[in-house]
């Protein structure tokens, strides 16, 4: 697939990085020739210098025939533009842009960006999914990954093992018998850095971190047996009032139970945006490595701390000063994947990346097939995939014990109608079914071949 | 010929505008008598057009280097120079009170204070109490254009807590009295269809011609001048007091004349923080001297039952919002709130409501909600800042600018107009009056408030008694505290002179 990435900055640059992997042809245009040289040495794309939104710039990135553009320069009205540009002097087929404005994402309910006005087919914001990414974080705190799939009634839960869990050294054939009633599912094992899709027969061990599928209903009972206490938070503070802080503020604000929020921010104009635009929530003015904007913002009975600034080693920072200050659980906003590994000797509680939130929506709509949504786990060591199942494609019709699947891929769960099932040998894909698969990087291309069509998608 | 008119200095369009006034009252007394009166309205009337006319020929080619600056002056400059003009026909009629006298009443009725002046003379005729409701009700209109147009442009009259920039021209080239005229529209309709409305409604109530009229002017001018001493004077109290209390309520807030005058940064109304703390203050003031009945419940001579309470209820929700608005109105069923309530001088709390005042740029004295409104959001941001120091206010960049220059601007305001009320009352006092009688003549001068005479318990102060020295000073007072002391020291500046 031929597509164009507008903008070198942090998220065309991981887009182009995870795109280029997989073969696409991938060309990236900015304006900056330091960055677009250096995205062609690094990466394996094709590097244009020049301003997006101009047609013969765009024309030189090879727009003509391109199936994709992304514009995800720092300007929503140049990324704009360029979709603009790409729909009528090109064609371009599929359109995403990144707009970041609070007044152009409301837009979205009114209908500015259809075909026949600004013809964006999807719109991505950066902040808002992070700031998603960070409330389920909070939700459930005893896990260090969570996302949601089938419209909520889906939980992944990544949890990280330790001595108090019941379950360990029992393999999970025994484990599925005992709790037979329990609708969940372990999907992958991270045992020394290496991620794996487990056999029935392997066992659980501590400092294992495993990935689980669990009813939604379920997840409580699914956390116990896991030795994970859910407690309530009530007293969050937060890191950074930009648009990520800002975002999960008022995304709490909205929450009916009662919650006690602080936000730091150290920019005295940011702080007064973020006061301005929350009503409970106070704002304080200050640096949050500061000991004393810490405790005055009460860190040492806070349940949760979630840091958030633009600023990798502060997140880092502070979530260790607050929880050596006495805070229940830290979570913390990291940019560089490299930094993930730090988190357990620095006993972070949970990190989110933005980096794996936004490539994620924005690879729901580079696969083919009916895919419904994609989460990238880790540093791209897997990807969990929610696709439909159509009745051309090869899955329709067999029991999951005949399916060819790759031997890193397990079957999560499965929609039927309303219904969400445990998956089991015995279950038969028929066609409009919902399946939510886990697979290993390497197999990837193979579950998007069970999942393709050839006449039904175009 | 417009265009000529527009392009003269704004005091002789102003002269102008009251010489043809004069033609109201003389009509008037044409019509129900006695011609006495009509005469020297008719004469002063014509008199003084020529000299106007006089005055403008001689000034139509006068360009002033800064029409801005010099419109200032006229508005300024009008309080000092209209009186004495518009005394000067009333006096012609009425040649056995003197002249000092009829200066002051005809000041307290431009600056919309509306002291009773004559209370205890002889009755006046009636076409001179439509006079002075007529001066009253020009007055209203003079400072709510003059508020808006003038005043704003200098960052003065309020505008300046809003705006919270120093107090400066913000250069905006004006060639003529062309906005005033602009601004005149906007402001003329909701003014004079109030009026109207009021007055039919009134007449409608069972009111006499004449109480109507005066009273609808009164009301919508806040200056509460009435030909028959207030509310207790009308034929059929609830109803008008019901008309009443719906202006006084318009009258609260410079939105209701049309948003352009004072930009409010698109604030819904609900939100507008003069119309919110006037609405807490009336509610709680209410409640809080309603309650004080049950406190007072010991008390042998307390009233009870249904129907007082809501008679009481009533005179505390339209005396306050009388007082607020500085108009002084006193419901018929104020003795009865005062009966229920059990206080011994509830009228105290008048005194303060009428202090405080109204909304800015409106034709209500006083302090201002506005200011008042900066006070306290800063007394309440400052004790959030004892709990948490470092945290940050909300509620918006106009609400932050509120807090923090508005209120500092507030304060000085307040240090300033504090001070001259102390000056004035040491002078009062120095010339002779005893402290009962200057307190309540500062603070109903000061606040352009002139009913809050009757308010005092003790014997009334008959005005006509005062000397001529107390007199120019409780007169100037008005002045002062009707320009808000910020304009008549703006102009005063020698930059002012400059130009």
């Amino acid at each position: 697939m031929k597509v164009i990435i507008c903008g070198a900055g942090q998220v065309g640059w991981q887009i182009a990085n995870h795109l280029a992997g997989e073969r696409n042809e991938v060309t990236i245009v900015d304006f900056n020739p330091e960055l677009v040289r250096r995205a062609t040495d690094t990466l394996d794309v094709r590097g244009i210098a020049g301003f997006a939104s101009y047609p013969d710039v765009l024309e030189k990135a090879g727009a003509k025939d391109a199936d994709m553009i992304i514009a995800a320069t720092q300007s929503d009205e140049i990324n704009m533009v360029t979709c603009q540009v790409a729909h009528s002097v090109f064609g371009v087929p599929r359109k995403i842009a990144r707009l970041r404005a609070q007044s152009y994402l409301d837009a979205i309910y009114s209908d500015l960006y259809r075909r026949d006005h600004l013809p964006i087919d999807v719109v991505i914001s950066p902040e808002r999914e992070v700031a998603e990414a960070a409330l389920q974080r909070l939700a459930a705190p005893a896990t260090f990954d969570t996302e949601s799939f089938m419209k909520g009634r889906v939980q992944l839960l990544g949890l990280a093992l330790d001595d108090d869990c019941p379950v360990l050294n029992t393999p999970l054939r025994q484990l599925n018998e005992l709790f037979s009633t329990l609708r969940a599912i372990v999907v992958g094992v991270r045992r020394q850095g290496r991620l794996f899709a487990p056999e029935p027969e392997d066992q659980l061990f501590v400092g294992d971190q495993i990935y689980v599928f669990s009813h939604s209903e379920d997840m409580n009972r699914t956390l116990d047996i896991f030795g994970k206490t859910t407690h309530k938070q009530e007293r969050i503070v937060i890191i950074g009032g930009g648009h990520v802080g800002l975002g999960v503020a008022r995304a709490l604000e909205t929450r009916t139970e009662k919650l006690r929020v602080k936000v730091i921010e150290k920019n005295r104009a940011i702080a007064e945006n973020a006061a301005d635009h929350l009503q409970r929530t106070i704002v304080l003015n200050g640096d949050g490595l500061d000991m004393d904007i810490l405790l005055e913002a009460g860190i040492d009975r806070a349940d949760a701390i979630l840091a958030v600034t633009d600023d990798d080693k502060t997140n880092l920072l502070v979530a260790v000063r607050a929880k050596a200050a006495g805070c229940q659980m830290a979570i913390a906003l990291v940019n560089d994947p490299s930094l993930v590994s730090l988190m357990g000797p620095l006993n972070i509680d949970a990190y989110i990346n933005p980096r794996a939130t936004t490539v994620s929506s924005i690879l729901r709509h580079i696969r083919h097939g009916r895919v419904r949504a994609i989460y990238s786990i880790g540093n791209t060591e897997a990807e969990v995939i929610e696709a439909q199942v159509l009745s051309t494609s090869p899955l329709a019709g067999q029991i999951i014990r005949d399916i060819p699947f790759p031997e890193g891929v397990l079957v999560g769960a499965v929609l039927k109608g309303d219904k969400v099932l445990k998956p089991h040998g015995d279950l038969r894909m028929e066609d409009g079914d919902v399946i939510l698969l886990f697979a290993l990087t390497k197999d990837v291309a193979e579950v998007e071949r069970l999942l393709q069509v050839s006449v039904d998608f175009f | 010929m417009p265009r000529a008119i527009l392009n003269l200095p704004l005091l002789v369009i102003l002269m102008g505008l009251s010489s043809l006034t004069m033609y109201v009252p003389a009509a008037h007394a044409v019509i129900v008598g006695p011609m006495w009166v009509a005469r020297p309205f008719f004469y002063g009337g014509s008199i003084l057009l020529i000299c106007t006319a006089m005055l403008a020929i001689a000034t139509e080619n006068y360009r002033p280097r800064d029409v801005g600056t010099s419109q200032l002056l006229a508005f300024v400059g009008a309080f000092f120079v209209l009186p004495p003009m518009l005394a000067l026909p009333f006096h012609q009629a009425m040649p056995h009170l003197s002249f000092v006298d009829i200066w002051f009443d005809m000041t307290s009725a431009l600056t919309t204070t509306g002291f009773d002046t004559f209370a205890g003379q002889a009755p006046l005729p009636n076409s001179m109490h439509l006079w002075r409701a007529l001066v009253g009700w020009m007055g209203g209109l003079l400072i709510l254009v003059g508020a808006g147009r003038i005043l704003a442009l200098f960052n003065l009259g309020g505008a300046e807590i809003m705006n919270a920039k120093s107090t400066a021209q913000k250069g905006i080239q004006l060639d003529s009295s062309q906005h005033l005229v602009k601004g005149l529209f906007i402001i003329f309709p909701v003014y004079g269809a109030a009026t109207v409305l009021l007055w039919l409604g009134l007449i409608i109530s069972g009111e006499t011609q004449l109480t109507a009229f005066c009273h609808a002017l009164a009301t919508i001018s806040t200056s509460g001048l009435s030909p028959v001493g207030g509310m207790a004077g009308t034929n059929s109290p609830f109803l008008a007091e019901m008309l009443v209390f719906i202006v006084l309520a318009l009258t609260l807030s410079r939105r209701f004349y049309g948003d352009s005058i004072i930009i409010t940064e698109g604030l819904h109304w609900v939100k507008d923080p003069e119309l919110r703390l006037a609405a807490t203050v009336i509610v709680s003031i209410c409640a809080l001297m309603f309650s004080c009945h049950f406190l007072a419940l010991s008390q042998t001579d307390a009233v009870h039952g249904i129907l007082p309470a809501l008679g009481a209820l009533w005179g505390f929700l339209f005396t306050t919002l009388s007082f607020m608005t500085t108009t002084g109105f006193i419901s018929q069923h104020w003795p009865m709130a005062q009966a229920w309530s059990g206080l011994d001088n509830p009228s105290l709390i008048l005194i303060a409501l009428a202090v405080m005042g109204g909304g800015v740029a409106t034709t209500a004295g006083g302090i201002k909600l506005l200011r008042a409104a900066a006070l306290f959001t800063q007394v309440g941001r400052e004790l959030d800042r004892i709990i948490l120091p470092n945290s940050v206010g909300g509620r918006g960049k106009a609400a932050r600018q509120l807090r923090r220059e508005g209120a500092q601007l507030a304060w000085i305001y307040m240090m300033l107009i504090s001070f001259l009320m102390v000056f004035l009352l040491l002078c009062l006092s120095l010339i002779g009056l005893n402290f009962e009688n200057s307190m309540p003549l500062t603070l109903a001068a000061f606040s352009n408030t002139g009913p809050l005479l009757s308010l005092s318990q003790e014997a009334a102060i008959a005005l006509v008694d005062l000397s001529i020295l107390e007199k120019a000073l409780l007169g100037l007072a008005m002045i002062l505290g009707r320009l808000e002391v910020l304009a008549l020291v703006a102009v005063l500046m020698p930059r002012a002179w400059q130009a």
